[in-house]
């Protein structure tokens, strides 16, 4: 495997259990593949709310044991963190996450 | 105010307001004492809406493909669709294709009594304050609200900014754009590049002409239990079989374009579907690609295009402004946000 392929692999990992904490934190009656990557998470999307993002980062950084969003990233930095599963696993990275 | 380029107008989307006209946009009112019923038959998602409820979906071709980019709304008495996409009178077509025999259910276009306006960007609610004496700023996100002088509003958009489409009589279109002042006009071009931006699904977009929902990231805008809607037993297949490619966001340092093959080490293994400049100081471009599955994710900086290197990043592409400007609270003035394009 080239170190390409196994960050993608990794990603992928991260991706999936996003993908399961969003089922079950909001109790979705989707398959996890249904659950589009760039999808956005908010408005017409998943249709999340603010409670449910909280639940989310909640679980998430307690999942994870990284800060999804802390006080050091800017409005806009935390805003986009949310905007999909994508951005989200982003931000996992970027925190550390394995 | 007219004349701007492909670049002003974009920059007014995204740093204040712009106004287009869009007399390809199919409204179509739903009546009748089965239209409930028939809108189930008809449409992929669940249509169980509140009044002044709109949700995005899609009309699909029986081989999964998708006909038109659609929203269904719901007001006191009847229903409304949105439509992108197909010629009026194919979309008439469809519609009548999926009703039964003496079904209570009648479809009215409203291309010859009305005409539709957009307002993008994110102070479109202020500049909407000028058309309506009710409080546009209010609307949430996916309503639908009539206002005065028979016109209908709905807030959705394609643009990531805050969205408004006015459903205007024709006598009236005169006077509502006056009424929006001196704003500038955004064209197609420009909505597209703004759809590119934030990621919002284009019809008219060349490259995804012949792609499924399940390509295009868009089965949110589903229910898997519509297994008898037409194209829905087609995806069905498609899921099952697997093997799937998806689209991903790309960047570059230089130029790419629709139907450029994306290539690692020699070894075509995509396409790029839709690209644009990148309006940022730091120049490139930006784009929508189609990749197998399993190396459809960000980060894979190992893809090139003819013209020279791209990587595969998470769009949106950029930071909204409208995420930073609540209508609820002062405005922030427009100088203290952030370049949506640092």
């Amino acid at each position: 495997m080239t170190p390409w392929e196994a960050d993608l692999a990794r990603r992928e990992v991260l991706l999936d259990e996003v993908r399961a904490v969003l089922i079950d934190v909001l109790q979705l009656q989707q398959e996890p593949d249904e659950l589009d990557p760039d999808a956005p998470l908010f408005g017409g999307g998943l249709r999340l709310d603010s409670i449910d993002a909280l639940d989310l980062v909640v679980r998430l950084e307690a999942g994870f044991g990284v800060r999804v969003v802390d006080s050091e990233l800017s409005a806009a930095t935390g805003a986009q963190a949310l905007r999909t599963l994508n951005t989200l696993v982003d931000r996992l990275v970027a925190a550390g996450a394995t | 105010m007219n004349g701007h380029s492909l670049e002003g107008q974009v920059r007014a989307i995204r740093e204040w307001a712009a106004v287009s006209s869009l007399p390809h946009l199919r409204v179509v009112r739903v009546s009748g004492d089965s239209a409930w019923d028939y809108l189930d038959r008809l449409l992929p998602c669940e249509v169980y809406l509140r009044e002044g409820q709109l949700r995005p979906t899609l009309l699909l071709r029986s081989d999964d493909t998708i006909f038109a980019d659609v929203l269904v709304g719901a007001d006191e008495l009847d229903f409304w669709l949105v439509v992108d996409g197909p010629t009026e009178e194919d979309l008439l077509a469809y519609l009548d294709a999926a009703r039964l025999p003496g079904e209570s259910v009648s479809f009215a276009s409203q291309a010859r009594s009305h005409a539709v306006l957009t307002v993008d960007g994110p102070y479109a609610w202020k500049v909407l304050e000028g058309v309506a004496e009710r409080g546009i700023g209010g609307m949430p996100y996916l309503s639908l609200a009539h206002l005065d002088d028979g016109m209908l509003c709905g807030r959705a958009g394609k643009t990531g900014e805050y969205g408004y489409f006015l459903h205007v009589p024709l006598d009236r279109v005169e006077a509502t754009r006056a009424k929006l002042g001196d704003l500038v006009q955004a064209g197609e071009a420009a909505l597209a590049h703004c759809a590119l931006e934030s990621w919002f699904f284009d019809i008219h977009a060349a490259g995804v002409a012949d792609l499924t929902p399940l390509e295009l990231q868009l089965q949110w805008r589903l229910s898997r239990r519509k297994a008898h809607v037409c194209g829905m037993a087609a995806l069905g297949t498609r899921r099952a079989a697997g093997g799937l490619r998806r689209t991903v966001g790309l960047r570059g340092p230089l130029g790419m374009a629709a139907g450029d093959p994306l290539v690692i080490a020699g070894e075509t293994v995509g396409t790029v579907l839709q690209s644009a400049p990148w309006l940022g100081a730091s120049g490139g471009s930006i784009g929508m690609g189609l990749l197998p599955g399993p190396i459809a994710h960000p980060g894979l900086d190992v893809l090139a295009v003819p013209a020279g290197p791209v990587r595969t990043v998470s769009p949106p592409f950029l930071v909204n402004r409208s995420l930073l400007v609540k209508p609820s609270r002062r405005p922030p003035d427009p100088a203290s946000l952030p370049d949506p394009y640092a």
